[in-house]
């Protein structure tokens, strides 16, 4: 039986597959419209492994955070799919992910993620045996908050994620921040974390992690009057 | 293509997350979710709300219409799906979803224009419609006169040059918090109303088949804010001249190209199609000039993936594509 793992949450698409071990993985830098990409990348893998669409048993889903239309292609093509071949889809956070990838360290993990904006999602860790503990909630920061942040924090930390969009690369180099791998989340990591992930939701119950509320403004000129009718 | 294969289409274009099921001439299932009401608090569609919610509602809507119609997953033939024009972000939700479930079936997948799907609409309640025809496309997304010289040949006579007529419809009402989406809220308060009471113009442009809506809606506004209470304006009647002038410019101009073009078959689509005004006086210039009329009914008007079904299959039809074809030429493209 087969699993199959996928990220579009950033500037990287990717897909992967299983079977006990990795078989199999596809990582492609996209620009804008990468929507026909995941499904080229996935019906690849299944080309090149042999595999068949019905020993597919389970999706692991990046749900973010990272970029909105990446997040939807991903779950729309993960519910297309889990919603034919009647398959779970696990969620895995993507600041996670990132963490578990570099669980092996000794240092605090910051696990950072681009959500344009001039903002990043952010989230901190310890490294345990075998894996990380969250040590906060992730978060909505702004760079420059995460300048300070990060320049204030005299911990010995290692840096994961996106911390390349930084441009103070004071920061990034002082004695005791490690600029660390990943730098953006791949299939793979989002597998070795949802591998471990035993209790799962339902498919109609799997949310993005937007971590922002939607912009309301709307585009077009708003006109509002107050008028006073008759009736 | 053998005439009862069975069709899956989607639409998500707008804020309509819509699907499909169609087995030759009939429709099995025609599933709209709107999102009007996620919308209404800020008087006009959302692109980002409209984009979270398609991907909420869709994986839903997909179960509850096999379901419904009782298909095995496995007879379905072909998966079709909107790939524009439309909001970027509501488009990749269907269209992703559409795709993945065609790979996961291991069938066939087949990308329909938003416009061709309106065009083809008609044919799901009139089969025997036949290019050429004249189509007036109008919704809060477009406004376009279309001839259809034959299927495949689509040439744009003309178009608005500012707003489109639904957009005319929403904005003015919210300005005057007659609510969301405008059109439908226009025509009920006009209930009654009457359409001469108000003096509104019907603007013109350059091009002798485009429209314009931006002049009558500051127009509209212009002269609201001049309004006084003794002025006694009944709601009512202004909203029904409003509504009137929407309509006679969108007739006007209709009627100059149907005449021009001489073509005997007339249809249209859209939402603003499902406004009551508009259809009187579409089927009373037909049945005076003697043409055939093609309208879709209120609720096939509106985006719906019906539609889309028609569109797939009348396009494979014409164009004698065989479903193998397509299963070779973009399953995957
Ligand atoms: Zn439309």
């Amino acid at each position: 039986m087969y699993k199959l793992a996928i990220s579009t949450s950033g500037e990287y698409v990717s897909a992967a597959i299983f079977e006990e071990k990795l078989l199999a993985s596809f990582v492609s830098k996209t620009n804008k419209g990468s929507t026909g990409i995941l499904l080229n990348q996935i019906n690849e893998l299944f080309d090149k492994t042999k595999a068949s669409r019905n020993d597919l048993n389970a999706l692991y889903l990046d749900v973010g955070p990272g970029y909105y239309t990446g997040l939807r292609i991903g779950l729309s093509v993960s519910q297309g799919l889990g919603g034919v071949l009647g398959i779970p889809i696990i969620p895995v956070n993507g600041l996670d992910a990132l963490a578990f990838a570099a669980h092996t360290s000794h240092r605090k993990i910051c696990s950072l993620i681009d959500i344009k904006r001039n903002e990043f999602a952010y989230c901190e860790y310890m490294p345990v045996p075998g894996g990380v503990t969250r040590e906060s909630d992730p978060q909505v920061i702004s760079v420059e908050n995460l300048e300070i942040k990060l320049s204030d924090d005299a911990d010995k930390k290692l840096l994961v994620g996106n911390w390349d969009l930084i441009e103070n690369k004071k920061i990034l180099t002082d004695s005791n921040t490690k600029l660390a791998e990943p730098r953006f989340v791949t299939a793979e990591n989002i597998y070795n974390v949802g591998e471990k992930i035993k209790d799962y939701p339902n498919f109609n119950e799997i949310n993005l992690e937007y971590m922002r509320e939607p912009d309301v403004t709307l585009s077009k000129d708003t006109l509002s009057g107050n008028v006073k009718f008759y009736d | 293509m053998q005439s009862e294969k069975i069709i899956l289409g989607f639409e998500t274009s707008c804020d309509e997350t819509a699907i499909a099921l169609m087995k030759g001439d009939n429709l099995l299932i025609n599933k709209i979710s709107s999102q009007v009401e996620i919308h209404e608090k800020f008087g006009g569609v959302v692109p980002e709300v409209a984009s979270r919610a398609h991907a909420e509602m869709i994986r839903n809507l997909f179960h509850s219409s096999i379901n419904e119609c009782g298909i095995d997953l496995s007879e379905i033939d072909i998966v079709a799906s909107t790939d524009g024009p439309g909001l970027a972000g509501s488009l990749v939700v269907g269209y992703n979803f559409a795709k993945s479930v065609a790979w996961a079936l291991e069938k066939p997948f087949y990308a329909v224009d938003h416009m061709v799907g309106h065009l083809s609409a008609p044919l799901i309640e009139h089969p025997n419609m036949e290019p050429p025809f004249l189509s007036l496309l109008v919704s809060g997304g477009h406004t376009q006169i279309v001839l259809v010289e034959e299927w495949g040949k689509y040439n744009l006579l003309g178009s608005t040059i500012d707003d489109a007529a639904g957009e005319a419809f929403d904005k003015l009402s919210r300005f005057c918090g007659f609510g969301f989406p405008g059109g439908p809220a226009i025509q009920k308060i006009s209930e009654g109303g009457d359409p001469k009471k108000v003096v509104l113009p019907r603007p013109k442009t350059s091009n002798k088949f485009d429209y314009s809506f931006s002049g009558l809606k500051t127009a509209a506004v212009y002269f609201l804010r001049k309004l006084s209470e003794e002025d006694q304006l009944l709601k009512k009647d202004f909203a029904a001249s409003y509504q009137e002038a929407i309509v006679d410019s969108l007739m006007d101009i209709f009627v100059k190209a149907i005449k021009e073009t001489g073509v005997k078959n007339i249809s249209g689509g859209g939402g603003v199609m499902a406004n009551s005004r508009l259809r009187e006086k579409i089927v009373f210039f037909s049945e005076n000039n003697n043409k055939n009329l093609y309208l879709p009914s209120p609720r096939l008007s509106t985006d719906n993936a019906a539609m889309i079904c028609v569109a797939a299959k009348n396009e494979l039809i014409t164009n004698k594509m065989n479903i193998d074809d397509i299963r070779l030429s973009s399953i995957i493209s």
